[in-house]
């Protein structure tokens, strides 16, 4: 190194090469070879990625459900209309394949409990050629574009089809239940045709089409779970006064089991089949006078309380009032929004415990499970999926004992209300999510769960793996249901990883406390080392 | 090399500079921090290092403006070329001690994201690992203009200014390379010479060794440049 750098200053130094020269040599060489680096490098793109790999897995959280279905001799069959090959190519169906695989490999390694075939719906031949009883057998999409609907409750004389439309895109579950002499009795049969694009059902989606989250596993095992039942509830939602029901509902309640339809009240009473009336942001009151030709809303609404009805009442508490489905949620359940004497809601407002998903507003709150009894029997089941239930914008609410109105969420001792934009309460525990349970005559027991809120099936909270707000809406269902089996616990891959969660505000102004004073104390132990130097 | 080290790098404790350099460092750093993550609700480590990427282009020339211009205003410049010490070593040695100063107040803040990972859905250490090398490439270049501008002038706040306008001169180049077509070759020209360029490879995740041989040139040839005029001073 020394020789190299005396012959250097020996040829600086000489007089054919002055050190101008040799400078600007030096920066020429600079820019040009990093130039060509760059330039190779574009082409080439030798570098490598920094950035990890996500692996999709399946939890155990199945295990149960399917062990028994497999020890009672079902079979499952998931047929994709779409070649093995190309869906393992599909940026979209690559997902859903990896899952259906995960499940084949993982419940039914060496057995055809669980058999996956790929079709093709053009030629109407399978991957792989199969042979039943020596008949070779061809795919018939059109025997999928009309199910039949078995319903758990209600008069099943009248037979309703659900209708599909089959594209390359779509799966089908089928689960053949066999008698006891191992003949097929019938086979149960659940279509995902993915109208809102390919494979659309087995991801959430944002108000732009873009994917949030890849929630396969959960709608896997939700079919898996539909094909083994029997038979299903239906879940109506009312229509008619600009109800928006969000998709994360309409999803939760066809993960649960239910069939979903819609339900005119100005048209028709509750039909005999409704397991779940689903009432969800009206923005216009529902009809309460009533005459004996015509019933009206409400009369229907209480007529099917009066046989056993369950509801799912969820209201935007700064939207417009409504006067008629209150009074009916409070006359009938119990469970009324708290107002003030000018009946202004009182909205509830926690900025310490405040969580932020669109801010740190105060209003954003990660609910406690109440000490009632349903709250602590969800709080037990929930305690090992997450902990956290978020709301956001939610309105206080009152619960009638007599009625038998209860709190299952509540906020936490610090929150208060808010009216106004003002402070109206002390600080104290307010109902956020309540239940009603009656019995009528006929020892039939009508429930309503009221949510004074919008936001428990937001988008952003129900693709947490964080937040328990999914797992929360599925123990809601199970209580109407009284029997069902619900995806508990079934995480999600977030393709928006970046987000934070489960930060309350409190959280972070202690974070940003300790950061800003870390300066500060360097600041003072050097004003101090500075100053004790000059007094030397 | 060694003892020009130590005694710039305790000049920096002795005097005012070292710590207004560390406490403005740390003031940003956290306020940057709070809210590009925590107050975003976002694990994302690309803003938090983007704006501290353009807040060292500040913050540096004012850590070397006085390395070399105090010298000759303090008239001890004669000294230093009299001393028994090589330029290079001399150079270098100012260069570590500024570099030393910078580097270890970014690692202390780079620690701040440690309190996002009980948070973060999924948190790349790779991403952080890769922000905070090519920050203190980039950190290593800035100094290295810094300290050659510092060289050339007695006047600290000239030399603060100076090495701002070069430092701002590689924007520009960055932001004249974005107006060009991709496949044109003045375009690709541009993109070597660009340091904010270069740096948003690793704020994607991609570790770029091209990138990392160019900050690294880049400081070794503003470094060559500095012990060229003080060579030249030298022998004048």
């Amino acid at each position: 190194m020394n020789k190299f750098k005396k012959s250097f200053d020996r040829m600086v130094r000489s007089r054919n090469f002055s050190p101008t020269i040799v400078t600007a040599l030096i920066i020429a060489a600079f820019l040009i070879s990093n130039a060509l680096i760059y330039m190779v490098y574009a082409y080439t793109r030798s570098s490598s990625s920094t950035v990890e790999q996500e692996d999709l897995s399946i939890s155990d959280a199945a295990k149960e459900v399917l062990d028994e279905a497999k020890s009672a001799g079902k079979k499952i069959t998931v047929t994709f209309c779409m070649s093995e090959a190309d869906i393992q190519n599909h940026d979209r169906g690559s997902f859903v394949y990896r899952t259906a695989k995960y499940f084949e490999n993982k419940y039914s390694p060496n057995d055809d409990f669980i058999t996956l075939r790929f079709a093709n719906i053009y030629t109407f031949e399978y991957d792989d050629p199969v042979i039943e009883n020596g008949v070779r057998q061809r795919f018939d999409p059109t025997a999928y574009q009309k199910v039949k609907r078995t319903y758990a409750s209600g008069s099943n004389d009248k037979e309703e089809y659900d209708e599909y439309v089959i594209s390359t895109s779509t799966v089908i579950f089928e689960c053949d239940v066999f008698g006891i002499a191992g003949e097929l009795v019938k086979t149960n049969t659940r279509v995902v045709s993915s109208l809102g694009g390919a494979y659309a059902d087995f991801f959430t989606l944002d108000g732009s089409n873009n994917i949030t989250s890849y929630n396969g596993e959960e709608y896997f095992t939700a079919m898996l779970y539909w094909v083994l039942a029997d038979a299903h509830d239906v879940a109506y939602f009312t229509i008619g006064h600009g109800e928006n029901p969000s998709a994360n509902l309409y999803t939760a309640l066809i993960c649960a089991g239910y069939y979903v339809d819609e339900l005119n009240l100005r048209k028709s009473n509750v039909p005999d089949n409704a397991g779940l009336v689903v009432i969800c942001n009206p923005k216009t009151d529902f009809e309460s006078s009533t005459n004996d030709d015509f019933p009206s809303e409400i009369a229907r609404l209480a007529d099917y309380a009066d046989k056993g009805g369950n509801f799912y009442v969820v209201i935007d508490p700064v939207a417009k009032k409504l006067p008629a489905i209150e009074r009916f949620a409070a006359e009938e359940f119990g469970i009324s929004i708290k107002a003030d004497a000018d009946g202004n809601r009182f909205m509830v407002k926690d900025l310490n415990n405040s969580i932020s998903v669109s801010g740190f507003t105060g209003f954003t709150l990660a609910a406690e499970y109440a000490d009632t009894e349903l709250g602590a029997l969800i709080k037990d089941k929930l305690s090992e999926y997450g902990e956290n239930i978020v709301v956001n914008d939610t309105a206080a609410l009152n619960c009638d004992e007599s009625l038998g109105a209860s709190a299952i969420l509540q906020s936490s001792s610090s929150s208060g209300l808010d009216v106004g934009g003002r402070d109206a309460s002390a600080p104290g525990p307010h109902t956020l999510v309540a239940y009603s349970e009656r019995e009528n005559t006929y020892n039939e027991s009508a429930k309503m769960v009221f949510v004074p809120s919008i936001y428990l099936t937001a988008n952003d909270v129900m693709v947490s793996n964080r937040y328990a707000n999914k797992d929360f809406m599925y123990s809601i269902f199970e209580v109407f249901c009284d029997e069902g089996t619900m995806p508990y616990g079934i995480d999600c891959v977030a393709m928006q990883e970046e987000r934070l969660e489960d930060l309350t505000f409190g959280t972070a102004m202690l974070y940003t406390s300790i950061l800003m004073a870390i300066p500060v104390a360097v600041a003072a132990g050097g004003a101090a080392i500075i100053l004790r130097r000059k007094n030397r | 090399m060694l003892a020009v080290f130590k005694r710039e790098l305790r000049s920096y404790f002795t005097g005012v500079v070292g710590y207004v350099f560390m406490v403005v460092f740390l003031v940003v750093a956290a306020a940057v921090f709070c809210f590009t993550t925590l107050f975003s609700m976002s694990a994302d480590v690309t803003t938090y290092f983007t704006v501290m990427l353009l807040f060292s282009a500040i913050i540096l020339p004012l850590l070397t403006m006085k390395s070399f211009s105090e010298e000759r205003k303090l008239k001890t410049e004669q000294l230093i070329l009299t001393a028994p010490v090589s330029l290079t070593g001399m150079v270098i040695g100012k260069f570590l001690a500024a570099y030393v100063m910078f580097a270890s107040a970014l690692v202390f803040t780079s620690l701040y994201f440690l309190l996002l990972i009980p948070y973060a859905i999924t948190f790349r250490v790779a991403v952080l690992f890769g922000n905070i090398i090519a920050l203190l490439l980039v950190g290593a270049a800035f100094i290295s203009i810094g300290l050659f501008v510092s060289s050339l002038t007695e006047n600290q706040l000239s030399a603060a200014i100076g090495t701002i306008a070069i430092i701002l001169g590689f924007l520009v180049v960055g932001l004249l390379s974005s107006l060009i077509p991709s496949n044109y070759v003045a375009r690709y020209i541009l993109d070597s010479v660009s340091i904010f360029s270069r740096f948003s490879a690793f704020t994607a995740g991609y570790f770029d060794f091209s990138a990392i041989i160019f900050y690294i040139s880049l400081s070794a040839l503003f470094v060559y440049l500095t012990v060229r005029i003080y060579d030249r001073r030298r022998y004048n």
